[in-house]
C-alpha cells in the first residue's frame, strides 16, 4: 500500500516534469524559428497578405557589360521593305504600309516570323518575345545578351497594336558594341532577392508579386556607354489597383536599385518601358 | 485484477521515459544550446557576403605547358579560369605520395617546364588539408606544404606537389581522376600570354619574353562609411560603451575591452585590433579559416578580393583585389586587407574603406607593357642591380581617374619586390 502511494506520487511528479519539459522545448523552438532564416521572412510576408509564388533558391551567373545605341539601325534601314521609316534620336520608328493582322493565340508565332525576316526588322535575330512586358496595346520584343534578356527601353522592339488587333508599326532600339566588363560572377537567388525587397519595405501589404525574372537592366551611363548588370525584376501589383510596378534588385548585392534622374523611386517602369 | 495492479508501474515507467526523451531532445538539439545560437547569428549577419572560403582562397595563377613545351599564362575575359578549373576538376582521391627531389634547383626548374601539364600556383605555401577544403577534393596524403600543383594532361594517375622553398617535388598517385575534364577547360577560348619560368637570385619568377598586352579596367569606387564598421565591429559587447576620440586626420574607437579601431581619414584605411578571437592554431587550414571568418565578421565587400600571400615568419596574410586574374597593387600600402595574427586569440587587421564593385568602360581597352628582360635592363640602367630583386610580378596600378569623380582606373604595370616591399618599377627607375 505504501509502495503504491510512493509510485503514484512519483507518477504525478514525472507528469508535471514532462509538461514543463515539453513547454520549454516548445518555447525554445518557437523562439528559434522567429530568429533566423529567410523562411520566416517569407512567413512574415504571408502574414502581411502578400501573394507570391514559391521563389527558387538557385543561384545563377551573370556579367557586367556595356554598350550603346549606335549607327547599326541607320545602316540597316535601307534594307527594310513595306514600311515608312524615320529616326527619333537613335530610335527607329516605322509604320507598316499594310497593317499586319494578328489572330489571338498566334501573336508570338506571327511576330516571330516578322522579327526573323531581315527585310522587315533589322537585327531581328538578337530579339525575343517577352510575354510579361507586352500588353494589349503593345507587343514587346527584348534584346538578349549572354542567354539572358535585357529589360531596357534602350534595346527593345515595340509593336503598336490598333483596336482591331492589327500591328500598325513599331519602334526599335538596338544595343551595339557589347563588351563584357568583368568575368562572370555568381548572383543571389530569387528567394534572397525577394526577402531583401520585402525587408526594404518595397512590397506593401496586400500586394501581389505577379512575376519575377532574372534580366539585365541598366545601372548607369559612363563614358557614353550604358552599363548593364543582372537584376531580379519583380512585378508588383498593388492592392486595389490595376497597375503593375516593376522593381529591381541588384542580383550581385541584393540592393534595391532606384530609378530616375534623381534616383528617387524604386519604380523601374520608366527604365524598362518608354512611357508616353 | 492484475491489470489494475500493473497500470501504476507502467504509466510511471512511461512518464519516466517521456521525460528522459524530452531532456535528451533539449540537450542534443543544437538549436537550443547557447553556443550554436551564437554561430547562427553570425551566419545570418554574413548574408551580405557572397564570397565563400573556396572563392577567396583560389590559386593566383594558372599556367599551361603544351606538348611542344610552350608555356602560357591563362586568363579569360568571360569566366574566372581558376574558379572554372576548380569547379570542373574531377573529384579524385589520393593516398600515396613520394618525394622525388629536393634542394636541386635544376631538376625543379625542369619540372616546372614539363611538357603537357597544367600548373596552379599560389604565392605562398599552402597545406594539403587546406587544398582539400579549398578544392573540395580528397587528397589524403601526409600533410605537407607546397605552393604549386602540377596536373599531367596525358597521365591522370599522377599529380605533382611543388614547393619553391627547398625546391621540393612530391609525386602523388591519384585514383578516379579524369584528365579530359581538365582538357575541356583548357579548350575554352582564353587570353594567353607566353611565359617561361626562370630562377632569379634563387627565386622562381615568371618571365615574359615578349611585350604583354593586357586589358585595362575602370571601376566605380565604392566607399564604405566608418559608421558601418563602427556599428558592425565595435558594438558587440553590449555592456561597454565605445569611446570615440577624434583627431585631426583619424578617429579612434575603443570598447574598453577587447576591440580597438582607428580610421585614418587621409588614406581611408582602417586599423582594427581584436583581442578576443579564436584565430590561430597549429594548423594552416584552421588559421586560414579563422582569418576568413574574421573577414566575414568585419563585413567588408569581398567580391573581387582574393588571398595573395601568407608569411609564416610574421604570421601575416595579405589579400588583394583582383582584376581578370591579376592582382591590384597601390590600393593602399598593404593591399586590400592585411591580417597580422598576434597570438592565439588576437589579431590586427588593416583594410581599405575603398572597394571596386561596378566596372565601367575604360578609356582605352588595353595597354602594352615591356618584357621582363627589358624591365631588368632598365632597372639595371637606373642603378637597381639584379641581385637586389626579390621578385617581379605583373600587377594593376590603382589610379584615381582625373576626369570622372569616384572612378579608379586599373592599368597594367610591373611591380618589383625590393627590401621586402613591392614597388612600381617606374618609381625605381625614377619616373615617379
Amino acid at each position: 500500500m505504501n509502495f503504491k502511494r510512493i509510485q503514484s506520487i512519483f507518477l504525478v511528479i514525472f507528469i508535471i516534469m514532462d509538461v514543463l519539459l515539453f513547454l520549454s522545448y516548445n518555447r525554445n523552438s518557437v523562439g528559434d524559428s522567429t530568429a533566423s532564416g529567410s523562411n520566416n521572412i517569407l512567413e512574415e510576408m504571408r502574414k502581411d497578405q502578400i501573394t507570391y509564388s514559391k521563389p527558387t533558391t538557385k543561384t545563377h551567373e551573370g556579367y557586367y557589360f556595356s554598350g550603346n545605341n549606335g549607327n547599326t539601325l541607320r545602316q540597316d534601314a535601307p534594307e527594310l521593305q513595306q514600311q515608312d521609316i524615320r529616326f527619333s534620336g537613335d530610335e527607329l520608328v516605322s509604320e507598316f504600309k499594310q497593317p499586319l493582322k494578328l489572330t489571338n493565340g498566334s501573336v508570338k508565332q506571327t511576330l516571330d516570323k516578322v522579327v526573323a525576316d531581315p527585310g522587315l526588322i533589322a537585327e531581328g535575330k538578337h530579339y525575343s518575345y517577352s510575354e510579361q512586358l507586352s500588353s494589349k496595346s503593345e507587343i514587346i520584343y527584348v534584346q538578349r545578351v549572354a542567354q539572358k534578356p535585357i529589360y531596357s527601353r534602350y534595346c527593345q522592339i515595340r509593336f503598336d497594336l490598333n483596336g482591331k488587333n492589327q500591328v500598325i508599326g513599331y519602334s526599335q532600339n538596338y544595343l551595339e558594341g557589347v563588351k563584357m566588363l568583368k568575368e562572370a560572377s555568381k548572383t543571389i537567388s530569387e528567394e534572397r532577392a525577394l526577402t531583401w525587397l520585402y525587408q526594404y519595405n518595397e512590397i506593401p501589404n496586400g500586394a501581389k508579386v505577379t512575376w519575377v525574372h532574372l534580366a539585365y537592366t541598366r545601372l548607369l551611363t559612363a563614358r557614353g556607354q550604358y552599363v548593364f548588370l543582372p537584376t531580379w525584376v519583380f512585378a508588383v501589383k498593388l492592392n486595389n489597383s490595376s497597375s503593375t510596378i516593376l522593381k529591381r534588385v541588384n542580383a550581385y548585392t541584393g540592393e534595391v536599385i532606384k530609378t530616375g534622374d534623381n534616383n528617387q523611386t524604386s519604380n523601374a517602369n520608366s527604365e524598362i518601358f518608354t512611357l508616353t | 485484477m492484475k491489470l489494475r495492479n500493473l497500470w501504476l508501474p507502467t504509466s510511471l515507467v512511461a512518464a519516466l521515459l517521456v521525460s528522459l526523451g524530452l531532456s535528451g531532445m533539449i540537450w542534443t538539439n543544437p538549436a537550443h544550446s547557447n553556443l550554436s545560437s551564437r554561430t547562427k547569428v553570425t551566419k545570418n549577419s554574413d548574408s551580405t557576403s557572397n564570397t565563400t572560403f573556396q572563392d577567396i582562397y583560389l590559386p593566383s595563377q594558372i599556367i599551361s605547358t603544351n606538348a611542344a613545351g610552350k608555356q602560357e599564362l591563362l586568363t579569360n575575359n568571360r569566366v574566372n579560369v581558376a574558379t572554372d578549373l576548380r569547379n570542373r576538376m574531377s573529384h579524385f582521391t589520393a593516398e600515396k605520395a613520394k618525394s622525388i627531389s629536393r634542394g636541386n634547383s635544376k631538376t625543379y626548374l625542369a619540372q616546372l617546364k614539363r611538357k603537357g601539364t597544367v600548373l596552379m600556383n599560389y604565392n605562398s605555401a599552402i597545406s594539403v588539408n587546406f587544398f582539400r577544403k579549398a578544392f573540395n577534393n580528397q587528397l589524403k596524403v601526409p600533410n605537407q606544404k607546397f605552393n604549386r600543383m602540377q596536373f599531367l594532361l596525358n597521365d591522370p594517375n599522377h599529380l605533382y606537389l611543388l614547393n619553391d622553398q627547398g625546391y621540393r617535388i612530391v609525386r602523388v598517385t591519384l585514383k578516379n581522376n579524369r584528365s579530359d575534364k581538365l582538357r575541356h577547360v583548357l579548350a575554352d577560348k582564353m587570353v594567353k600570354h607566353q611565359v617561361t619560368f626562370k630562377l632569379l637570385n634563387g627565386k622562381v619568377i615568371l618571365n615574359y619574353p615578349h611585350n604583354v598586352k593586357l586589358r585595362t579596367y575602370s571601376y566605380q569606387l565604392s566607399q564604405q562609411t566608418q559608421d558601418y564598421y563602427a556599428n558592425r565591429i565595435m558594438t558587440t559587447n553590449s555592456n561597454s560603451n565605445v569611446q570615440i576620440k577624434r583627431h585631426k586626420n583619424s578617429t579612434d574607437y575603443d570598447d574598453h575591452g577587447f576591440r580597438h579601431m582607428t580610421v585614418d581619414e587621409s588614406t581611408d584605411t582602417v586599423n582594427f585590433t581584436n583581442y578576443n578571437a579564436q584565430i590561430k592554431s597549429n594548423s594552416f587550414l584552421q588559421t586560414m579559416n579563422g582569418i576568413y571568418e574574421q573577414l566575414v565578421m568585419v563585413g567588408m565587400p569581398l567580391d573581387s578580393v582574393r588571398f595573395y600571400s601568407y608569411d609564416s615568419g610574421s604570421d601575416t596574410a595579405v589579400f588583394r583585389t583582383y582584376a581578370g586574374g591579376v592582382p591590384v597593387f597601390d590600393q593602399s600600402d598593404f593591399g586590400a586587407i592585411q591580417m597580422k595574427v598576434l597570438d592565439q586569440s588576437s589579431y590586427r587587421m588593416k583594410f581599405s574603406l575603398d572597394s571596386l564593385q561596378v566596372p565601367i568602360p575604360p578609356v582605352q581597352s588595353s595597354a602594352t607593357i615591356m618584357s621582363t628582360n627589358e624591365l631588368i635592363k632598365q632597372l639595371e640602367a637606373a642603378g637597381t642591380h639584379e641581385s637586389k630583386i626579390q621578385g617581379i610580378e605583373l600587377g594593376y596600378e590603382w589610379v584615381r581617374d582625373k576626369s570622372l569623380p569616384k572612378v579608379v582606373d586599373l592599368s597594367p604595370t610591373w611591380y618589383v619586390k625590393i627590401g621586402n616591399q613591392w614597388e612600381n618599377y617606374r618609381k625605381l627607375i625614377g619616373q615617379q
